[in-house]
This record gives structure tokens, sequence and C-alpha cells, in this order.
């Protein structure tokens, strides 16, 4: 026996089970739907670069008083923006295709219907994540090596193209809300970002969610920036409480189409409708 | 759910429930840390505090670890570094003193263990926190070097070097180049 193994001996505590953590998970629930103040700046912090993967529109209520004129023109480039996604022509997958985005190094493959195994890259050359399919309400359940174990579980299907959005600004709205009033309005946008990153809205489902993000009070325009792209921006105010070094996101448009381009740190590379994963556009 | 935690941890970005999941995957485990270096009463306080700074941080998780248990444990092991003084008490603190209506024989032996245990444990009080924290990871919680290295954001030869110092002043401390006699007392009592 070595010193290691006397070490290990001296203490014999038990693992607790979950009846007894309760106490403390509900605590833990309650931190992550109300931040306190002073955590409020980290998470906010954290949203910010959730918006940056994520890709959209993070929903943050202004910390000081919002100035009126520039509020304007931030609606303006937003109805714009839904104007545009309005007009133009839109692709309709087929059921078994897969919406391929590249974001930087990182690449999605994200089943049209949500019953097809996708998967993502996260990183150049990184081991892709498999993403399985829910076929019939089960997907294949995998371990933390994502291997196969041979079980399933209880799923819906996460849908890439999602026609199945409301198609206008008060119904967007109130889908974004949900039974919950009082979210605040900050944690809805994050749902925002994941339906413009990680998923297709056909024109009308994503001039719906831009007609909406014009309700949100502190967006302002952003003059001159780009995505890979050269564009016009729309930001809102860092939080107050946040680190120093908190940018804030910036959404991205075409200047003159006013197509949504990503966020001033992650543009969106590429991205359309392919047949099997791997398949690039 | 057998989503890996780093899927997971990016789910939660989008729908924050999702991070509960990591907690009932991980909560007993870091329970039993926290209650090892602290105690049960400290640990009860910061185990949901240690999961609430996971939550705060979980945009800046790398992505390319599946097992979100060295993060954590590294977000432990700081928390603890806050609460440095009550831990060193703790390992200060006399044990439980062996029952001595047992027989004869057996309190002799017990409370030569328990006299090893109170110099395992000044032994551990007196490591700096810095070789403490990598000692009990690794042989509390069993983390490899590298699982080490990535909960307290130091290189592997860190990871060894701590320990191996941490082991030495160990076996200093038991006075051991006496092993056989260490583990016979530990075995019979």
């Amino acid at each position: 026996m070595d010193d290691l193994q006397l070490v290990r001996e001296l203490d014999e505590t038990p693992l607790k089970s979950a009846d007894q953590l309760a106490a403390a998970r509900a605590q833990l629930v309650a931190g992550m739907k109300a931040p306190r103040r002073g955590r409020a700046g980290i998470i906010a912090v954290a949203t910010l670069s959730v918006a940056a993967a994520a890709v959209g529109v993070t929903m943050v209520l202004p910390s000081g008083s919002p100035d009126p004129a520039r509020q304007d023109t931030a609606v303006q480039l937003l109805n714009h923006a839904a104007a545009a996604a309005r007009s133009k022509p839109d692709v309709v997958p087929r059921p078994d295709q897969f919406y391929y985005v590249r974001t930087g190094e990182r690449e999605d493959w994200r089943s049209v219907d949500g019953t097809h195994d996708g998967q993502i890259i996260p990183v150049k050359d990184a081991p892709p994540i498999p993403m399985p399919g829910c076929v019939d309400g089960r997907r294949k359940v995998l371990d933390k090596y994502d291997q196969p174990t041979g079980g399933t579980e209880e799923c819906t299907p996460g849908r890439a193209y999602r026609d199945d959005l409301p198609t206008t600004a008060d119904d967007m709205l109130k889908f974004l809300q949900g039974d919950d009033k009082d979210r605040p309005v900050n944690s809805y946008g994050k749902d925002v970002l994941a339906m413009v990153g990680d998923a297709y809205l056909p024109g009308p489902q994503r001039a719906a969610l831009f007609e909406a993000a014009t309700r949100v009070p502190g967006l302002t325009v952003v003059e001159n920036v780009s995505s890979g792209r050269p564009g016009i921006g729309i930001s809102w105010p860092v939080p107050e409480g946040s680190l120093p070094s908190a940018q804030p996101v910036v959404l991205v448009f075409d200047k003159d189409t006013y197509e949504y381009l990503g966020t001033k740190n992650r543009p969106q590379d590429a991205s359309g409708f392919v047949d099997q994963v791997g398949d690039r556009v | 759910m057998t989503a890996t935690d780093a899927e997971l941890i990016e789910a939660s970005l989008r729908v924050t429930e999702k991070f509960a999941v990591i907690f009932d995957r991980h909560a007993p485990h870091i329970q039993r840390y926290l209650a090892r270096r602290l105690g049960q009463q400290v640990a009860d306080d910061l185990l949901a505090e240690t999961f609430l700074v996971a939550f705060s941080k979980r945009q800046r998780y790398d992505s390319s670890r599946p097992d979100a248990r060295p993060w954590l444990y590294g977000i432990a092991t700081n928390l603890v570094g806050q609460h440095r003084r009550e831990e060193v008490r703790r390992y200060r603190m006399p044990s439980a003193v062996p029952d001595v209506d047992d027989h004869a024989d057996r309190v002799a032996a017990d409370v030569t263990a328990q006299a090893m245990r109170s110099m395992l444990t000044g032994a551990l009080g007196a490591l700096s926190v810095e070789d403490r924290d990598v000692l009990l990871l690794v042989a509390w919680e069993q983390l490899s070097y590298l699982e080490v290295a990535d909960a307290l954001a130091i290189p592997v030869g860190t990871v060894r070097s701590r320990l191996n110092r941490a082991r030495r002043k160990v076996r200093e401390a038991l006075g051991t180049d006496n092993h056989t006699e260490v583990e016979e007392l530990l075995n019979n009592g």
C-alpha cells in the first residue's frame, strides 16, 4: 500500500442520493431562471457569447434610457430585413435532407425533419458529434463517448426547417414568451438565437422574427460593420454589471438587400440544404 | 439522456433547463468532494454555488471535452480555495475517538490507526493549497493526470510535479520508510 492509497482510505464519505441533493438542485434551477444581482453580469456575458455561437438576436432590456431617434432606425432596419426576408424566394428542402451551416471552423448538419441522424463538427478536425434523429418518438441513446448504447429514449424531432413557426410578429412574440409571462426578455431572446442559428426559417417566419425583434426596446443601429461582408448592424447595450471586456452583439445585415449575414464576430460563412451528412455547399 | 455533457452544455445555451441534467449527472460526486474537503455543512452550501458558477461560465466550456466532471471539479476546487482556512482547521480537528469499551487488542489497534490518521490529516493540512488540490483530486476523486490538468487549467507536467511533492511530504510526515508497518496498522485498524 502506498501513500496515495493511505490518503484514499482516510476518507469514506458516502455519495449522496438525488433526494438528498434536491435542495441544491432547486437552488440551481432557481438561479438559472432568475440570476441574482452580481451574477447577472456574468450571465449577460454568457449570453453575448451565445449570441456569437448561435447567430441571431439576443434581446436585452436597456440599462439606460434608449435614444428614441436611434431606436427608430433600428426598428426600420429590422423591418427592412423582415421585408427582404418575405420577398426572397424560398428554398423548400426535402424532409430527408440536411441543413448545413458553416460558422468559422464549426460545421452543422441538421436533419430537415428531425428524423435523420445529423452531426456537428465543433472545430476543424475534431471528431464529429452525432445527433441521432427522432423516429416514431424514439431516439438512439449514446454513451459519453458518443457510441450507441443499444437503447433508445423518448424524443420529439428537432426540425431544421421551421415552416411550423408563426408567421406574424404577434404570434411569434407569443410563441417566444410561452406560458411564462414574467420571463425576462433576454431569456427568450436566446431562443431566438437558436432559431436563426440552428435552423432555417422560411421567409415569412424569418420576417415575423425580425418584426418581433422590433418590439425590443434599446436596439441601436451600428453603421459600417462587417460580418465577413460589410454591412449595417443592430446592437443593444451591454447589460449593467457585465465584465469590462464584454462586447455587445451586433447582428449584421447586407446594406442593400438587408439579408442577414451573421453576427459581427461569427459570420455565417455558408449555409444550404444537402443530401447527406458530410456534403457541403 | 445520453447526450454528452458537452452537447448538453451547448444545448443549455438555448434551453437553460438542460443544464439541470449536468447537475443530475455529477452533483453526487461534486458534493462528496466538497464534503471531503470542507465537511457536509459547507458542502451543501457550496454545491449549488458550484453549479451556478458552472452555469454562468458554460459558454466558455471546451466542447471538445465530452465529460464535464473535471471542469466541475475545477470550479469546486476554486470555491474550496476560498474556504482554505476552514479546510485546514478541519484537518487539524481530532477525529472521533474509537470505542474504548471494545476488546483491549482492538482498542490498541484502533488507537494506533487513529494516530496515523491524525498524522495523515495533519500532513494534508500542511500542504500548500496547490499541492493539496492535485493530491486530493488524484487520491480521492481518482482523476487522471490529464483530467487534473484540465480541471485546474495547469500543464500536465505541473500536475506531476505537484503530486510528487505532495506525496513526498505525506511520506515524510508519516516517517515512512517503514511502509509495511503503516500498511499493517491500517489493515488491522
